[in-house]
């Protein structure tokens, strides 16, 4: 509930060089592109970090090339060498002052501007699909304590037995506000629980699917050859029982 | 060898219908259809004409005779309808979409005084969205109300226990299909004009046809006319036809397309008097609202919500379609799911189309 905007961006990081493969809003984005990149992280950075000119269009520009840098914070310890998942990035003390990440030009050869491409190809695509995933779910989205309410409310249908006219107390309230019985209360919300839930579970089988057909596609040719785009209008439309 | 009963033509909208309209010019004028039908599955109610792929018309989808003594008004239709259903199962789910199809079944349902506790009413966000009044007034604390998500996803598995009610066919009773579309299009005149070649051929190619498959076309709907119960003569009657005719047996199948077993699924427009009626009657449509006009009376009739007379008809039941489905259905039972399912085993070459070709 009010979750609250944070202004920060997912960058595809190089394991090996620390180089910016592509950058995303989207944390499932980031994370669906990195299964099909070879020795790819997700790093989250707020967005305050980079100046906007450098990260724009960064998908679609190929000269410049640049690695994400981390301040040295360490002050007893040595372990500001030590990457892993969720600190993949070069350490270094050659950064602003005011900042704890940054982007330095990085030298690249022609290889890795090809894993360069790819990644930002797919990234392309999987925001199609995200955006498509998120048509379709956004008519669930009512109210803006739908996150609490739906795992609450979930719980007191389970503990209301319609049949012998047992209603939670949750149940009593809707009614009461919205000025009907407990059991058209029961019913309504039921409907309405059932169809966000089945619905959200069938999207996200669809994205699991088709960001995994996504991540195996290596250029527009055989994109479009699998009309994947068009695949998934169908299956949200209509469905296809594999 | 079985034959369809319903498809998804999907080898025809992928990239198999590369190599499969190169060798076969026949189907590539038969894929032609889907712009101005995007996903029907085509079956001639009088069995005159022969597709490319091999089809059943299912007895019950037989286009009844004319009785010639039919005098019922829609109202009683309607009533009886509802009747004859609710005496067939305990248990009857009505699909509501909140559009003016499955609202005219529910006011049927109100109106004969069914058992209200024999009903499931079968929903979900969009329905409400469709129409909050009726939900409001007319379903909440009359009946029981089940997510349509969740029916589909019990009709995949088979547990559905009593009578499905759809409101498909609704449509297909007013010719609406096509001529909502030429009415945007084209404005009322042109729905009122007589049928001919040229105004069907635009109609066609303007729906992302080629000129040789929208004559085709036109050939193909216009030779089933001969059987029409009804005269055939303007282009509203062309596209009534069109949908009376051919999309009758896809809207209930493509609804047992979602069951893993033959279930207890029908539509509450098949019925005969229903039929009679949409025989009987031609619609005189001068405004967009006039769509479907006689089953909004009767709805404003119940509900004395006069504003419903100026109700657009959009496609509301689109969104029940949502769960995945099996892609084929043959006259014996068969399900095909996408991957058993190759639609060019049905092919056969001796077919109106490549007659039609060959006399070009």
């Amino acid at each position: 509930m009010i979750e609250g905007l944070k202004n920060h961006i997912f960058l595809i990081v190089d394991q090996e060089n620390k180089g910016l493969l592509d950058y995303t809003y989207s944390a499932s984005v980031a994370n669906a592109v990195i299964k099909g990149i070879y020795n790819s992280s997700v790093m989250l950075i707020p967005i305050a970090y980079f100046d906007k000119s450098v990260i724009e269009n960064y998908g679609n520009n190929f000269r410049n090339n640049y690695k994400l840098v981390r301040k040295d914070t360490t002050v007893y310890t040595n372990s500001k060498n030590m990457t892993s998942e969720g600190n993949v990035c070069e350490i270094t003390k050659d950064i602003a002052s005011n900042k704890m990440f940054d982007l330095h030009p990085l030298l690249v050869s022609e290889s890795w501007i090809k894993k360069r491409k790819l990644t930002a190809f797919r990234v392309s695509k999987l925001k199609i699909l995200e955006t498509t995933c998120d048509r379709y779910l956004t008519r669930f989205k009512t109210f803006t304590g739908d996150s609490f309410f739906q795992q609450y409310i979930g719980k007191q249908l389970d503990i209301t037995d319609v049949d012998t006219n047992e209603f939670a107390p949750a149940i009593i309230e809707w009614a009461d506000i919205n000025g009907m019985s407990p059991k058209a209360s029961y019913y309504d919300l039921k409907m309405k629980y059932d169809s966000a839930g089945i619905s959200v579970v069938r999207a996200n089988a669809i994205w699991n699917k088709y960001s995994n057909m996504i991540n195996a596609v290596k250029d527009k040719q055989e994109f479009e050859k699998l009309d994947i785009i068009s695949r998934v209008e169908i299956e949200f439309r209509f469905g296809e029982k594999q | 060898m079985n034959k369809l009963t319903a498809a998804c033509a999907f080898e025809l909208k992928d990239q198999r219908s590369v190599y499969i309209t190169n060798k076969y010019k026949d189907i590539e004028i038969f894929r032609n259809i889907h712009g101005a039908v995007s996903e029907s599955w085509l079956v001639d109610r009088t069995e005159h004409v022969q597709l490319p792929f091999t089809s059943k018309l299912l007895d019950e989808n037989k286009i009844p005779k004319i009785d010639e003594k039919f005098n019922l008004d829609l109202k009683q239709i309607c009533v009886d309808r509802a009747l004859e259903l609710a005496s067939q199962d305990d248990h009857i789910y009505i699909m509501w979409s909140g559009g003016i199809d499955s609202t005219l079944i529910m006011v049927s349902f109100l109106m004969a005084g069914v058992n209200c506790e024999q009903i499931i009413v079968v929903c979900n966000q969009e329905s409400i969205k469709e129409n909050p009044e009726f939900y409001k007034k007319f379903i909440l604390d009359n009946f029981k109300i089940m997510s349509s998500e969740l029916l589909m996803q019990q009709m995949k598995i088979g547990a559905v226990n009593g009578l499905i009610i759809s409101g498909e066919q609704g449509d297909l009773i007013f010719g609406q299909d096509f001529g909502s579309v030429m009415f945007y299009r084209y404005g009322k005149d042109y729905l009122k004009s007589p049928v001919s070649r040229n105004a069907i051929v635009k109609f066609f190619i303007d729906s992302d046809m080629t000129e040789s498959a929208a004559n085709c076309w036109f050939d193909i709907f216009m030779g089933s006319t001969q059987l029409s119960p009804r005269p055939i003569d303007t282009v509203y009657d062309f596209s009534w036809w069109a949908g009376f005719n051919w999309r009758w047996q896809w809207a209930l199948e493509k609804v047992k397309m979602r069951s893993i077993h033959d279930q207890k699924i029908t539509t509450f427009f098949s019925s005969d008097k229903f039929q009679q009626w949409s025989i009987t009657h031609q619609q005189n449509i001068s405004k967009i609202t006039d769509f479907k006009l006689s089953y909004k009376q009767i709805i404003c009739d119940y509900t004395k919500d006069l504003e419903y007379l100026e109700k657009i008809k959009i496609p509301s039941a689109t969104l029940y379609y949502g769960a995945n489905s099996f892609v084929a259905l043959t006259d014996s039972g068969v399900r095909h799911t996408a991957k058993t399912f190759s639609l060019m085993d049905y092919y056969q070459k001796n077919n109106f189309i490549a007659d039609w070709l060959d006399s070009q």
